[in-house]
């Protein structure tokens, strides 16, 4: 046994399972990089902050002893010295604060009302609010306008249009994409009609397309229900087949009633009978929904434009009007800001099937 | 060779165990992780089913390849070193077969557990409490022995090698042990001992030196044992594995914050583990370079030796993602990279790359002498070289585009200083990488199974038991 042989090579002379190992040194190009890494984390401690400290620090830099609210002792890195924050000037003393200090004994106070709370270096969260800072900085101008105007005048202006579009992309894919889909058009989902949700591009509106309709619609919310059978509780399975055909024919245009209720294509007689005592009281004689006939509370759809809320298959017309629908919005008044409402209300607008003037 | 008693042979068959366990293992974590990688791309997969959904088999794909892959590569390779470079058999036996058995226990119980939501939702670190004691008394185990077995060595100097392992050995415990501290409540749940800020800065110093000892010391001491072995060749420098050991050794420790950048975490902390990051690059090379600069002389191999290629080229990507994870761990890059799948590439450059094919030449090498033959298809080995190497390159490359992809659409802003994509936008756009992300991890699945399926096959061929006395003193 021995771990040192006699070879005249340039090796240690040690060997284990055959493997020896060689004097070489390490490559130069190695060594240099080595030393560089070790250069470059003396260099990025004293740029950043790096090195914690105890409160002894904090005292002098702040002026004060023993102050308890700010034990944040580190060093600050020489970007305290470059970092001018241009847009973020920090979080200053108010006269209340330093009373309220004094009042639990730190007499020697020298702050004033005004002075920077801390030493503003290079600080993750300074960095954010200076990258905030910077991109509001941008959109100042048009935001501030949009807290002045109105939708309609947002609309008419080409401009502000054009920037509040850009600006309603993300809000609207992360607050109304979940339910309408990323580009409007909705969901008409067939296996699970009850989470079908209705297209926003088209002229087809349920509560009205003007400006103050849509406001209204995205600020409060909206409840729909469409009792089962129509509330008719005498309605039979034979009834709600007939009435099922009937709706599908005004659909596809095979059967039509005229505004006075009267069956004016089609033979559908007996099915219009019992849609007229049925049905009508919500969808309206003429079956145009309820907003075509002046009232914008109900929601009750247009059965005459081959549109549907839900689904048009003999199935799903047959499931609606057997079982009934319940169809909710939520309220965003209360999670968006004014603002924000407006350049929704503008999207929505825009999608296609905005309607002009006043709600009539 | 009956003639050699027992005592002088060496201890081949937990070895042997420990090898063949490890493939099941990468085959079984590989293709769970193929899997998940396929949800990703079309999460109808998870056919609602909340055992086999994403977030429940996630942590069954990374502990079945870390730990069970990994862990018995490591076992095997650790106990099959050790022995060789110290010329004498395994101390304390039935400790050491202790340990092996506790840690398929351990590994078993992962896989059952964890899909039925017991978690305690620690990146890598996700079994309950009793898994975790299970698998701290196997590690204390292989400790025990292999310490054991270095105290046996017949010659004063203790191979570099072991040096990476016996570090391994050490502070894989230490952080384990002190990352998994919590109250249990019952069998499926556990408060952690740390809140908040204290728990993610645990977390990371768990998480990263998980990498930096488990996957990084381990691993290069495999390599310190089976590169200059497989080449037959000295190494190179012992002056930079000294220097890289000591090095690499101090700085790992330091870095996990870097995976906290723009957190709660104190910034002067969020520093630190960046620095230290950077000046990392080195000391992690010098073992790259030293394997490397050990091929000299026996670069021709690479031409006729698929388990050398295996080698050389987990040198490589071991290089490749030591630069790239300090490029990660700076702050401005960071900006971007952070949650974004690049992160993601980058684990499984290292994953793929350096610590599966490392292991998969180590593994290859260790068959044949220990069964002291060839592998029954050397041509299947080379296939599963192209088939690996192909697999991991298609994955680190869409996980690349994805996670660069990702960072720039949720930071553009157009001209008014609005964003440009929603959340949703980056989500769509990353279905054609997912895609691609699958088919890489497939192929790297199809490549395990095709050596596990060598190596029953080398095995069975096998007729006679065989064994080996310790190499004879010099």
């Amino acid at each position: 046994m021995s771990d040192h042989n006699d070879q005249n090579d340039n090796s240690t002379g040690h060997e284990w399972d055959g493997i020896r190992e060689l004097k070489n040194p390490p490559p130069t190009w190695w060594a240099w990089g080595f030393y560089i890494g070790l250069s470059f984390v003396t260099a990025y401690y004293i740029i950043y902050p790096s090195t914690p400290l105890n409160n002894k620090i904090q005292e002098v830099v702040n002026g004060v002893t023993g102050m308890e609210v700010l034990v944040d002792g580190h060093t600050k890195g020489i970007m305290a010295l470059v970092n001018s924050n241009p847009y973020y000037q920090g979080d200053t003393w108010t006269q209340a604060e330093i009373d309220a200090l004094k009042a639990k004994g730190h007499t020697e106070l020298t702050i004033k009302a005004g002075d920077l709370k801390y030493q503003d270096g290079w600080t993750a969260v300074n960095e954010m609010r200076d990258d905030v800072a910077e991109i509001e900085l941008i959109r100042a101008a048009s935001m501030k306008k949009l807290e002045t105007m109105s939708v309609d005048e947002i609309i008419a202006d080409d401009q502000m249009r054009q920037f509040t579009l850009g600006r309603s992309k993300v809000l609207f894919g992360d607050n109304c994409a979940a339910c309408h889909a990323s580009g409007g058009q909705g969901n008409l989902n067939a296996a699970h009609p009850e989470y079908s949700f209705p297209n926003l591009t088209d002229d087809d509106w349920l509560f009205g397309g003007w400006t103050a309709k849509i406001m209204e619609t995205i600020t409060s919310g909206r409840e729909a229900a469409m009792p089962a059978k129509g509330g008719n509780e005498d309605l039979t399975d034979a009834d709600v087949d007939s009435l099922a055909k009937f709706v599908i024919a005004m659909a596809d245009g095979s059967a039509a009633v005229n505004d006075d209720g009267a069956l004016t294509k089609g033979s559908f007689a007996g099915a219009n009978a019992l849609f007229q005592e049925t049905c009508a009281g919500c969808h309206g004689a003429n079956a145009k929904g309820s907003l075509v006939n002046g009232d914008f509370d109900t929601g009750a759809v247009n059965l005459t434009d081959g549109i549907w809320r839900f689904g048009g298959d003999m199935a799903t017309v047959r499931d609606t009007i057997a079982n009934g629908r319940v169809a909710k919005m939520p309220a965003f008044g209360g999670r968006l800001d004014e603002v924000s409402l407006k350049i929704l209300t503008v999207r929505v607008h825009q999608l296609g099937g905005g309607m002009d003037g006043e709600p009539q | 060779m009956s003639s050699v008693a027992e005592k002088d042979q060496y201890n081949y068959d937990i070895v042997k165990f420990c090898v063949i366990t490890g493939i099941v293992m990468g085959v079984l974590g590989t293709l769970v992780g193929t899997f998940v990688a396929s949800e990703l791309a079309f999460p109808w997969l998870n056919m609602d089913i909340a055992e086999i959904s994403f977030g429940r088999l996630r942590p069954v794909h990374t502990n079945v390849v870390i730990f069970g892959f990994g862990g018995f590569l490591l076992y095997g390779a650790g106990l099959y070193m050790v022995q060789h470079t110290t010329h004498a058999r395994i101390a304390f036996e039935k400790v050491a077969w202790t340990g092996v058995a506790l840690w398929l226990i351990g590994c078993l119980a992962v896989v059952v557990t964890l899909p039925l939501g017991m978690t305690q939702a620690k990146e890598y670190h996700e079994a309950e409490w009793w898994i975790d004691i299970i698998l701290a008394l196997s590690w204390v185990c292989l400790t025990i022995t292999f310490l054991g077995t270095v105290a046996r060595r017949k010659m004063s100097h203790i191979y570099v090698g072991l040096w990476f392992f016996m570090t391994m050995l050490f502070m894989v415990t230490y952080i384990f042990v002190f990352n998994g501290l919590c109250i249990p409540v019952d069998m499926s749940f556990s408060y952690s001992a740390y809140a908040g800020i204290h728990d993610a800065m645990t977390q990371w110093w768990w998480g990263h030196n998980a990498v930096g000892f488990f996957l990084t010391a381990g691993f290069i001491g495999v390599m310190y044992y089976f590169v200059p072995k497989h080449a037959n060749r000295p190494i190179y420098s012992y002056r930079l594995s000294v220097l890289h050991f000591w090095s690499l050794t101090f700085l790992y420790v330091w870095v996990g914050a870097h995976h906290l950048h723009y957190t709660a975490i104190p910034d002067w902390t969020l520093s630190l583990g960046a620095g230290m990051s950077v000046a990392l690059i080195f000391p992690s090379w010098g073992g790259m370079i030293n394997g490397m600069m050990t091929m000299s002389g026996a670069w021709d191999k690479l031409r006729t030796d698929p388990v050398m290629r295996f080698m050389v080229v987990a040198l490589a990507f071991y290089g490749m993602s030591t630069f790239e994870g300090p490029l990660m761990g700076t702050k401005s890059v960071n900006a971007l990279s952070h949650y974004t799948d690049w992160t993601v590439g980058h684990v499984h450059s290292g994953a793929l790359g350096w610590n599966a094919m490392i292991a998969i030449g180590a593994m290859y090498h260790m068959i044949t002498r220990m069964w002291n033959t060839e592998m029954a298809s050397e041509k299947l080995v080379n296939l599963h070289f192209w088939i690996h190497l192909t697999g991991a390159v298609f994955y680190i490359t869409a996980m690349w585009g994805s996670g660069v992809l990702q960072g720039l659409m949720w930071r553009a802003f157009d001209e008014y200083g609005n964003l440009v994509y929603t959340f949703a936008d980056s989500v769509a756009a990353m279905h054609p990488f997912y895609a691609l992300r699958a088919l890489g991890g497939f192929l790297v699945f199809l490549g395990l199974s095709i050596m596990l399926f060598n190596t029953i096959k080398t095995i069975g061929a096998v007729k006679a038991g065989t064994n080996t006395p310790l190499r004879a003193a010099d």
